[in-house]
């Protein structure tokens, strides 16, 4: 038995184990370190991407080029570099990282900023003299050292900079700067008591505020909203609804009555979240110097991507791909060589004045949302309780359910959101074309679904003025119709309540179907949804 | 060299040629011998490389998860430009979501389980207990094999979503809601499913495994290989397999039902009326999401304990052979390793503590944890009763030893802040817990594992490790592992919550900045001093001194058996004739310390204990 | 070499014994009660003693168990220290198996200090969670709801009791809890979603919001102050995002504020005056408005 045993045990008995192949072994720390240094060089920055339509523009206007163009001030010819769209952008914005001054916005770039309410030149010494004053809403002028570097934009909106020769009191003294570019407002304005123009801003250093807003954006809002606000960071795909898109500049929350959201507005809404999606309050993660900071910061990447497609979409008019085809094709013996030397021609107007006009336009709009008053009803909302307050709710149910106003076909007959517009297919404002899929769509070309208005989620805001404010001038960026100017203000009311009331009561609706009999002569059909802002651009231009 | 192995046994190395005639063994080919093998040692190295490797995966998880402490939201070195081209290599909230799941899954489920069962107890059992194989070898193969898809499974919940980096990122203790609504995070869509799918593939490896080591202990010990004359690695790996053998099929359980709430519209976890954002229409289900806390800690507190007790046994063996002395209390041992298995299974509830369970039933386990601290001591002093007064050998071994006592005796004691339930409701989630854990599942049983490794090394590979190398490599890993490890006491005392991706956002954990930077440098010098150990791993593999049978000195079966073992493991079916103890027994003693298991008893020889 | 083994392991528990014992000067242990502005000399102000009565029975029973356990952690340390010491001298083993005596020493002796230490506990469990789960005599403040990732807080109407369902009165708040101080105050925790944890360092609370159940929580800051409100259950990928403040004020000043909410909740714009738009128009204020 024994030896049985010890034969087989002296027959299987093999080594099992051996060592790895050695060119292995030997390759595999070079690997590991060329992956160490090949990977510790750390990612670039992302840049400002280019608007839809950017790249069919002619490469000229662009790039910019070189050629002979008259002097303006001696009518000569002489060879000079044309700016074009590239170094124009790249000029105003930077990169979403390291922002540029751009005096023309109404953005909040530095912590030291100052107006100039005068400037002398002194032809013989080469230098010109600022005066500065405090700005607006500010009790002094920050402090400026010789060697401080200035920046500003011209009438045109061309930046400018300038190194601070000497400093006497609010007086500063730079190199001569030419009459063209000179600081001024933007847009142009004229004080109407001495008819003086308005001063224009200086920034003394760099975009500082703006850079602290963008440290704070890539802790808090980067990942959803995208390095350059496009609503597309990496964690955006995930989420339901989508993160905002700021580059449209539209925003669906406002109280200007307008998609343009007021500083206030977007306070409101990083301090207050958005109930219903993955926005959160960052109370009191951002303190209100913080949210100032980062507002400012996601004012300015809107009205980046805004200037920059609305820049495209001026020049694509005339020298984008689809209009230079169609000329080449119509016009016989037209060249594209024939195009560009027309360009060259008009270059102030057709480069230069459309930078010029479009930050103009785009400050103005921006403007306006901080210095109009919000949307504000013109009567009190009626206190009620009782009987009173239930048949006001019952007014409000009627104005739901009427046909002239349409709630209910977005909304449901039951307040549930699934409206008989949700499932039937919607054009494109745009393009004129049906959208793929069934439902409501948003300027951003999403579907978008109507409130459940029966849950208590009021992703606005829910107190009686932001439900006023949702009703009054509708929701322009998701084609939410405004009634302002169907409705009255107790009609208004009215409907408020009705809406305050039907979550807790959901009861309210059942039963309920479109009322068809009888329509109110007071209401007239619901107003159509503001066109978005772009559009309205191009209109206003043609 | 005649003392180590029976006269025979020489001869038969000396003789015989493997190729002989032998018609019918057939010889296995190279896939049949190191790919598909049944034999239980390369099922062993299988495990262990393959552990190995998951260790520095998982390893690379927690430096990505320190880097991402101490310089939040900075772009992340050397994967963040592939991975986030489009934020500047500034990695995501759901990414390091994803990362501490993948840590903790990598580490517990796929390194420390089945590096002490799969790999030790794979090749240390048939060795230690005098057998020529495990009792089911396909079996045990088996087990090795389904590991890989669990592997895959992990891996592809990465891709699942479709882009890399959106693993399941619910943590892995993976809770519901979260984990059981497809929509409610980045990663519990697909990958949340592909994870749990993984989860159940390695429950079943184990259970494989843990079927096999019991038949195997109970069945196949050598002659005279008493229960009481087993090794304490085995009556490590023997509760093991119990617990896992009790506990493994509530979890997979718990898991199957995991993914029928997601898949087939069970609602056992998902209670009504629950709307995320965005979300159309609210839950409906009745279900409660305590329930699987419950299921989920019944395996997996035990599952603590899976991996620590065949640490502590093995542990236990290479003290007393490195301090050639007796184990000290061998039977107090034993038993209070059973009592911690024992009250290992009433003790899951001090995970729930904060939970909004009965706050009576948190009495009940407050007793029980607390109680279970008591088994733990004994084993504490009497492996210090096991150093005193021996003749140490102060080597890689011994030094990984005498850590994982001092780090045991760490974690244990601050396992008992938590154990006391108002205390914990303080630290609950805290990096206090953090720090605890650590301390037991890297300080204690990787220590223990890093001796084990340079301990059985020359009987795996026939070669001996470089000491040099192996006290630099444990110098450096015990300093940096205090350095990683102490401080996140502080943390957890200050508040600092786990698996926050960026703390700082609250003004309260501003100041922790600097202390967490300190960590994650100290956390970079452990992790590049593992290389250290793959160095000597491989290099002593390919180079290192040819070891003897028994290069140590020690009494166990498995060392006079070849080394490396042939298929078959003896030169002759070994026979027992004492304890596994017997150092510096009195019945050699002077001209050696040690009494080989299986020499013969002459008539002076002593029962072993 | 092995004398600087043996005293790696007699120094690194000095170590961290130091460490522990300068942290509370950094900062690294319970976290300081804010200093009320205007700084007020009250007891405790400033120090990383609780707020909460619980909080500091709780921290009672924290120190009994850290001197406890330190004492063992020094005494096991400085015994294998010292069998290593000792095991580094010798040149021959000692020959034995153990002790029996010495094993029934110290199985008896840790086990009396085990069971005193879970018995010790009791009783603040008990307090707070056994005896009074939801006390009577302490009305709810608020619901506070978690949501991804925020904190929703319902409160009731000012002299109105917090009802379950919601009430056409009842004010709303987010991330941003106002209690009296001085008294107990109990709130109610719900999900609307996943699992989160309702957590007051500085309370020492903790309580997880377990999606489907109502679940009572009742604390009292017995100073006025802003304290950290934490989720601290993971909740997704904005987990850590999840904050908000509790703001404890003198009752008198707690009514104000209530008030002063639900004066807020009304705004139509035109007659209640808009604390909101006021406190924002101040924020822009400080901006600056150029155009």
């Amino acid at each position: 038995m024994r030896s049985a045993l010890e034969i087989r045990f002296a027959l299987m008995r093999r080594p099992i184990i051996s060592a790895p192949p050695l060119p292995l072994r030997a390759l595999s720390p070079f690997a590991l370190a060329a992956a160490l240094l090949l990977g510790c060089e750390p990612a670039p920055e992302p840049e400002f991407a280019s608007p839809v339509g950017y790249d069919g523009l002619l490469e000229e206007m662009r790039t910019g080029t070189r050629a002979e163009v008259e002097d303006y001030d001696t009518g000569e010819m002489v060879e000079r570099d044309l700016v074009g769209f590239d170094q124009a952008l790249d000029e105003r914005f930077g990169s979403p990282a390291d922002p540029a001054v751009f005096t023309t916005l109404p953005v909040r770039f530095s912590s030291s900023e100052a107006a100039v309410i005068d400037v002398l030149d002194d032809e013989e010494a080469e230098t010109t003299v600022f005066t500065l004053a405090p700005i607006q809403g500010a009790e002094t002028v920050p402090a400026v050292a010789k060697g401080d570097v200035l920046h500003w934009n011209d009438e045109f909106g061309s930046p400018h900079e300038a190194v601070v020769a000497a400093v006497e009191g609010d007086a500063i003294t730079v190199p001569l700067v030419p009459f063209e570019a000179r600081p001024v407002s933007l847009p142009l304005g004229f004080n109407e008591e001495t008819g003086e123009p308005l001063p224009g801003t200086v920034v003394i250093g760099d975009a500082d505020l703006l850079e602290e807003g963008r440290e704070l954006y890539a802790v808090h809002c980067l990942h959803c909203h995208g390095s350059t606000g496009a609503g597309d960071g990496p964690t955006a795909k995930y989420l339901h609804p989508l993160p905002r898109d700021y580059r449209s500049g539209m925003y669906k929350y406002t109280s200007t009555g307008t998609g343009i959201a007021s500083r206030a507005d977007l306070t409101r809404i990083l301090r207050d979240g958005i109930p219903g999606t993955y926005m959160p309050s960052f109370h009191p993660a951002l303190d209100a110097e913080k949210t100032a900071s980062v507002v400012e910061y996601v004012r300015w990447l809107s009205m980046q991507g805004q200037y920059a497609k609305g820049v495209t979409d001026e020049a694509a008019f005339t020298y984008g791909d689809e209009a230079v085809r169609e000329r080449l094709e119509s016009e016989e013996g037209l060249t594209r060589e024939d195009l560009v030397q027309e360009l060259i021609e008009y270059w102030p107007d057709d480069v230069t004045g459309k930078l010029s006009f479009v930050g103009t336009f785009l400050a103005e709009n921006w403007a306006l949302a901080e210095s109009e008053p919000p949307v504000t009803p013109n009567e009190p909302r009626p206190v009620l309780t009782g009987d009173e307050l239930a048949a006001s709710i019952e007014r409000g149910k009627g104005l739901y359910l009427q046909k002239s106003t349409q709630c209910a076909s977005c909304h449901g007959s039951r307040g549930l959101g699934n409206g008989p517009q949700t499932v039937s297919v919607q054009l494109d404002a745009a393009t004129g074309d049906p959208y793929a899929e069934p439902g409501i769509h948003d300027v951003w070309g999403e579907v978008v679904q109507p409130r459940n208005l029966t849950r208590g989620i009021y992703r606005g805001g829910r107190r009686p003025i932001d439900l006023y404010r949702r009703i009054y001038s509708g929701i322009p960026a998701s084609n939410m119709p405004g009634f302002g100017d169907n409705l009255s203000d107790e009609q208004i009311w009215d409907l408020v309540n009705f809406l305050m009331a039907l979550p807790l009561h959901p009861s309210l609706l059942d039963g309920a179907e479109l009322d068809v009999s009888h329509d109110d002569d007071a209401v007239a059909a619901a107003r159509p949804a503001l066109p978005p802002a772009a559009p309205e651009l191009k209109a206003d231009q043609s | 060299m005649s003392t180590l192995a029976p006269p025979s046994a020489d001869a038969a190395i000396s003789g015989g040629d493997p190729h002989g005639a032998h018609s019918e063994h057939k010889q296995p080919g190279f896939i049949g011998r190191y790919i598909f093998s049944s034999d239980h040692k390369v099922i062993g190295m299988q495990f262990l490389l393959t552990t190995l490797f998951m260790l520095f995966v998982g390893g690379a998880f927690a430096l990505a998860i320190r880097w991402q402490l101490a310089y939040p939201w900075e772009p992340l070195p050397i994967l963040g430009k592939a991975l986030f081209p489009t934020t500047g290599g500034r990695i995501t909230p759901e990414f390091y979501t994803m990362l501490f799941t993948m840590h903790g899954t990598v580490m517990v489920f796929l390194v420390i389980i089945p590096i002490l069962a799969g790999a030790f107890g794979n090749f240390l059992i048939p060795l230690q207990i005098g057998a020529e194989d495990m009792a089911f070898p396909r079996l045990n193969m088996a087990s090795y094999w389904i590991y890989w898809p669990a592997v895959f499974c992990f891996g592809y919940s990465y891709y699942a979503a479709g882009s890399l980096g959106a693993g399941a990122s619910s943590g892995w203790t993976a809770y519901p809601l979260l984990s059981a609504l497809p929509d409610a995070n980045p990663g519990t869509g697909p990958a949340q499913t592909w994870w749990l799918y993984g989860l159940t593939l390695v429950g079943v490896s184990s259970m494989m495994g843990s079927v096999n080591y019991l038949t195997t202990i109970i069945n196949m010990r050598a002659p005279g290989m008493t229960l009481f004359r087993m090794p304490m690695s085995i009556w490590g790996m023997f509760i093991t397999a119990i617990l896992q053998a009790f506990a493994l099929p509530v979890l997979t359980a718990a898991s199957l039902m995991l993914i029928a709430d997601r898949e087939l519209g069970t609602c056992f976890f998902i209670p009504t009326g629950q709307l995320l954002p965005g979300a159309d229409v609210a839950t409906v289900g009745g279900g409660q999401p305590l329930l699987w806390q419950h299921l989920f800690w019944f395996y997996s507190h035990p599952a603590v304990y899976i991996m620590v007790l065949p640490a502590m046994g093995m542990v236990s063996d290479m003290l007393a052979c490195h301090c050639r002395k007796p184990l000290f209390g061998y039977k107090p041992m034993i038993y209070s390793m059973t009592a911690i298995a024992g009250l290992g299974f009433v003790v899951w509830g001090h995970h729930m503590f904060t939970s909004g369970m009965n706050p009576a039933l948190g009495m009940t386990f407050m007793v029980s944890t607390i109680l279970i601290a008591l088994p733990s001591g004994i084993k504490v002093f009497n492996w210090i009763g096991t150093i005193w007064g021996g003749h140490v050998r102060f080597n890689t071994v011994l030094l990984n030893c005498a850590a994982f006592v001092s780090m045991f005796i760490t974690g244990g004691l601050s396992g008992i802040f938590m154990a006391a339930v108002p205390v914990d409701v303080y630290f609950h989630d805290t990096y206090f817990i953090v720090a605890h854990f650590h301390y037991i599942l890297f300080g204690a049983t990787l220590f223990g594992v890093f001796a084990a490794i340079h301990h059985w090394f020359p009987k795996m590979t026939g070669r001996s490790m470089s000491e040099r190398v192996g006290q630099l490599h444990f110098g450096i890993t015990f300093l940096a592992f205090h350095g990683v490890f102490f401080p996140m006491h502080l943390l957890g005392m200050a508040g600092m919550p786990r698996r926050y991706a960026d703390p700082y956002v609250h003004p309260p954990f501003e100041n922790l900045l600097g202390m967490n930077e300190f960590m994650t440098w100290a956390a970079i010098v452990m992790g590049a001093a593992q290389l250290l150990l793959v160095a000597n791993f491989f290099g002593s593999w390919a180079f290192g001194k040819k070891a003897g049978r028994n290069p140590w000195l020690a009494n166990g079966l498995e060392w006079s058996a070849p080394s490396p073992p042939p298929h078959g493991n003896f030169d002759l079916p070994p026979v027992c004739y004492r304890g596994p103890y017997e150092y510096s027994s009195p019945v050699v003693m002077p001209d050696r310390d040690y009494l080989p298991q299986d020499e013969p008893a002459e008539a002076h020889a002593v029962q072993g204990a | 070499m092995k004398w600087v083994w043996v005293s790696l392991f007699a120094i690194w528990p000095v170590a961290a014994i130091a460490l522990s014992a300068v942290s509370p000067s950094m900062g690294w242990w319970f976290p300081e009660s804010p200093v009320t502005e205007p700084a007020v000399a009250e007891p405790g102000a400033g120090s990383s003693e609780s707020v909460n009565p619980l909080g500091r029975e709780i921290d009672h029973l924290f120190y009994v168990i850290l001197v406890i356990c330190g004492v063992v952690f020094v005494l096991t340390h400085v015994g294998l220290a010292w069998v290593l010491f000792g095991g580094a001298r010798r040149t021959v083993a000692r020959y034995f198996h153990g002790n029996h005596v010495l094993e029934v020493v110290w199985t008896l002796i840790p086990a009396a200090v085990l069971f005193f230490i879970a018995f010790y506990q009791m009783e603040v469990w008990a307090k707070f969670r056994v005896e009074s789960y939801y006390p009577a005599d302490v009305t709810p403040v608020a619901e506070v709801t978690g949501r991804m990732y925020e904190w929703r807080i319902r409160y009731p109407a000012p002299g109105k009791t917090l009802m379950d369902t919601p009430q056409p009165d009842d004010l709303y708040a987010v991330n941003e809890l106002l209690i009296p101080a001085g008294e107990p105050v109990l709130i109610q925790l719900r999900s609307q979603d996943v699992q989160h944890s309702f957590s007051l360092p500085e309370f020492r609370i903790k309580q997880d919001a377990l999606p489907g159940q109502r679940i009572p929580v009742w604390f009292q800051a017995d100073q006025a102050g802003n304290y950290t409100l934490l989720c601290q259950e993971l909740c997704g990928w904005g987990h850590y995002k999840m904050g908000g403040v509790v703001i404890a004020t003198p009752p008198d000043e707690h009514a104000a504020a209530m008030a002063a909410l639900a004066a807020k909740q009304q705004s139509d714009g035109v007659n209640q005056t808009d604390d909101e738009e006021s406190e924002i128009a101040s924020t822009t204020a400080v901006t600056g408005e150029r155009n």
